[in-house]
């Protein structure tokens, strides 16, 4: 049979069977061709899926964008990992919701519109402000898009956006709203207050012995010391090898011979020069007319025209380019190789005939020549030694470092056999405590983590720590103070004022609530001052940040609603820490302004009040989408 | 297949004969599948262009809105009128509801925000067109036509602002211990916190705490 089908497999029939066949394979699967190769999942949004990599690349943005917005120096890694990913997914989410909607929806931008959009974006403007084709293609090349996938990316993001505009750009405040808010922001009220102070209980309160030792007993935590530790440390760094180093004067007289160029100053030289300028791709006769005017200008310095005078009196003989000049001390191989040869081959006082290089015609005068000099050893003994040493402490310390890693490591309990084979000293320590000590080696983040290492801390060497790529420290615990609760002797004081202060606390509230009852109870309100022996304080009409009241009292009478048919209203509070606060409204005053009378104030707070309105519609918006969606997260993968 | 067929003459008579009995339905079938495609293909592209105007026509009126507001009320209409089924037509409406709010037109405001009540396609954007015609209402101190347009809009049980507006229309009939319910309730749906919002915090204490 194979046979029969090769026969026929010339035949009509079976290249109508095979196109047929390479239907299916040639469509199948295009989407996962086009859409990337990662295939996990981390939500699904109605049957849409977001993969890993989306989320990923959507993490390291809002990252890299965060990042900008604090500033260098802050670390990311401070902030609650999980919400931050929860941001991340929460705005993919709703990005892919609005996306099915508009798609849904039929919104669409037009090619028109979005040939437009891209023409007016800053990113692809050449220096005259004009949209730049090549300016497009090399933007797009270096964010690594195609022109296909960055126009489809740009039209979702305008497709969105008119769905934003069109949702909350439609939003308003009416009169009525502005005007009622208008009026609760200018209300005024004749409130009465009275602060029950807790600082008048305290001598009247009595404290046993059993009390403290109770609260002692009750609330140890609060009394632990810090956990502390000392250390002893080896402290390697170029810089103390470099102390170390055995220095001779042969030995630095030998160094500084090998590197004579280090200490000589090459020769310089000085010129004065006219450049005719010509442009790399000058035309033959534009060449020839500058080779004549070169000629006539060195024509005119031969002749003893000052450098400095031409510029004035021969302007004719300068073109724009041009350009008559001193030039500063130059090194051999700084200019142009035709100049450079000219000029380190004259003599002072020299003037050359014209000479070529790419940048035009030069004619050089030399003035001046600073010899080349080199300084003597005794000169420079002092940065030669610096160098040497250093020289030689860098060369050493990687030798030095691994040595000094295997022999903590293989002296586990000392650092004394790491310290007397090397040479090196052993430091000590203050204490200090996981904030960290005093100094640069236990401020050290790094140090503090190993410090307190549960290996470190039962007595073993700690490995080397990296401080910088010339800089290590290893080091064990001297001695380790774990977090103890103070005896009793030493916080007895500070107990007996805690509990004086939360007695006199309860015996504030109860005053001022009694005083609430009573008032409550319909007692006339200085009757009920007379009965405790206080005085209110009166204030009429005050507004809501009126500064001749306490903030607190304001806030309490401002949120007490209003009192009926003369009745005032009262309420009770804790103020502060430790002392009450009793506050009545005795009438509230309405204005009657309309918004468009009021103050800065008014205005700005309702400039807000529209601001959130318009954002709120939007968020109104996605939460009624979310709330028809299937929506899927799978935390795990993330 | 089965080598059943002894020679290679059977073998193409068989297969003229099936086509004999077939061919004409494969080919009908082909021709109508074919037919089908290009007409659902032509249907689509016919949609999006339509859409495409439609957007480019919204586009246009938006720009003129802040310039020339009668250019942009005729854009507008004409949104509403030839491209009805489009989304660009209920935002078109919004857009005009909201200038006809911020110029003292509530009659005008109230027609739009209707109109897209009963020719909007989407739900969501129905729901809130109806909230605003409820805060248009309470414009006009009529109190019981807004509670009409919102009382019905269960979808929004969950919103913070709509619990507000209702607390906003309660109060405006009167209804104090209620209104305070309903602004509570905001209050613990509030995604911004009970203080995300000082204006309704400012309601909520002037009826007492």
């Amino acid at each position: 049979m194979l046979q029969s089908i090769r026969e026929h497999s010339q035949g009509w029939l079976a290249w109508l069977i095979v196109a047929f066949i390479s239907i299916p394979f040639a469509l199948w699967g295009i989407n996962s061709y086009l859409s990337g190769s990662s295939n996990v999942t981390v939500a699904s949004v109605n049957d849409v899926d977001i993969t890993l990599s989306q989320y990923q690349n959507a993490l390291q943005n809002y990252r890299n964008r965060l990042q900008a917005m604090l500033g260098e120096g802050f670390d990311l890694n401070q902030m609650d990992q999980s919400a931050l990913k929860q941001d991340v997914i929460n705005g993919l989410v709703e990005q892919q919701l609005l996306k099915q909607f508009a798609h849904e929806n039929g919104m669409r931008i037009s090619d028109s519109q979005l040939a437009s959009m891209i023409q007016s974006l800053d990113a692809f403007k050449d220096k005259s402000g004009q949209f730049s084709q090549a300016i497009y293609e090399r933007q797009l090349l270096r964010s690594n898009a195609s022109p296909a996938e960055f126009e489809e990316q740009l039209r979702v993001d305008l497709v969105l956006d008119q769905l934003r505009q069109a949702i909350s750009g439609s939003e308003f405040v009416t009169d009525t709203e502005k005007n009622q808010y208008a009026r609760l922001l200018t209300q005024k009220r004749d409130i009465v207050f009275v602060q029950i102070l807790a600082d008048q209980f305290k001598d009247k309160i009595q404290l046993s012995e059993d009390e403290v030792i109770e609260y002692y007993k009750q609330n140890k935590e609060q009394f632990k010391t810090k956990e502390s530790v000392k250390i002893k440390y080896i402290d390697l760094s170029v810089d103390t090898l470099a102390k170390q180093v055995d220095v001779t004067d042969d030995i630095l007289k030998e160094y500084y011979q090998s590197n004579l160029d280090k200490y000589t100053l090459d020769e310089k030289r000085i010129a004065q020069h006219v450049l005719i300028a010509l442009k790399p791709d000058a035309k033959p006769e534009e060449v020839k007319k500058a080779s004549e005017r070169a000629e006539k200008i060195y024509k005119l310095i031969k002749s003893g025209v000052e450098f400095d005078d031409i510029p004035q009196n021969y302007e004719d003989l300068l073109g724009p380019e041009d350009e008559v000049a001193r030039t500063g001390a130059i090194s051999k191989g700084v200019m142009d190789p035709e100049f450079d040869e000219k000029l380190f081959s004259m003599k002072v006082d020299d003037i050359t005939e014209p000479v070529r290089t790419k940048h035009g015609f030069h004619i050089i005068k030399l003035v001046e020549i600073q010899k080349a000099k080199t300084s003597s050893f005794d000169e420079v003994r002092e940065a030669v030694e610096n160098t040497y040493r250093k020289e030689q402490a860098e060369t050493k310390y990687f030798e030095v470092a691994d040595e000094l890693q295997n022999l903590v490591f293989e002296n586990p309990d000392s650092l004394e056999p790491a310290a007397d084979a090397l040479g090196l000293k052993i430091k000590e320590s203050g204490y200090f405590t996981r904030a960290g000590g005093k100094d640069e080696i236990t401020k050290n983040p790094s140090v503090i983590k190993v410090a307190f290492n549960p290996n470190v801390l039962n007595g073993a060497n700690s490995e080397p720590i990296e401080i910088s790529d010339t800089h290590l420290v290893v080091l064990r615990v001297v001695d380790h103070k774990p977090a103890v609760v103070k005896p009793l002797g030493e916080v007895q004081e500070e107990i007996k004022t805690i509990l004086q202060n939360e007695k006199a606390k309860l015996m504030a509230e109860e005053r001022g609530e009694t005083i609430l009852k009573r008032l409550e109870a319909g007692v006339d309100r200085d009757q009920v001052a007379e009965e405790f022996g206080f005085e209110w304080t009166v204030k009429s009409a005050v507004n809501r940040d009126d500064p001749q009241v306490k903030r607190s009292i304001l806030r309490a009478a401002f949120r007490l609603g209003r009192p009926e048919a003369g009745k005032p209203v009262y309420d009770g509070f804790t103020d502060g820490r430790y002392d009450y606060a009793v506050v009545g409204v005795l009438a509230v005053k309405d204005t009657n302004i309309k918004w468009t009378m009021g103050d800065d104030t008014v205005k700005k707070a309702i400039e807000r009040q529209v601001q959130q309105r318009n954002s709120v519609a939007w968020q109104d918006f996605i939460a009624l989408l979310k709330q028809k969606a299937d929506i899927e997260i799978f935390s795990d993968a993330l | 297949m089965i080598d059943v067929y002894a020679s290679e003459e059977e073998q193409i008579a068989a297969i003229k004969k099936w086509w004999k009995e077939n061919g004409t339905s494969i080919i009908l079938g082909i021709v109508i599948g074919t037919a089908a495609l290009f007409g659902w293909r032509y249907w689509q592209a016919q949609k999006t262009a339509i859409n495409e105007q439609a957007s480019v026509t919204y586009e246009k009126m938006v720009q003129q809105l802040s310039t020339n507001n009668r250019e942009a009320t005729a854009l507008g209409k004409r949104l509403m009128e030839e491209y009805k089924g489009t989304s660009y037509a209920a935002f078109a409406a919004l857009k005009l509801a909201s200038t006809a709010v911020d110029s003292n037109e509530a009659d005008t405001a109230i027609a739009y925000l209707k109109w897209v009540i009963d020719n909007g396609e989407a739900d969501e954007i129905k729901d809130l067109a109806a909230m605003r015609l409820a805060r248009v209402y309470l414009d006009m101190g009529n109190a019981d036509s807004a509670w009409a347009a919102i009382k019905a809009l269960n979808a929004l049980e969950g919103l913070a602002s709509y619990q507000e507006l209702k607390g906003d229309v309660l109060l405006a009939q009167g209804k104090k211990a209620e209104a305070k319910n309903a602004y509570l309730q905001a209050e613990v749906l509030d995604p911004a916190g009970p203080e995300g919002n000082r204006f309704r915090k400012l309601k909520l204490d002037d009826l007492g705490r």
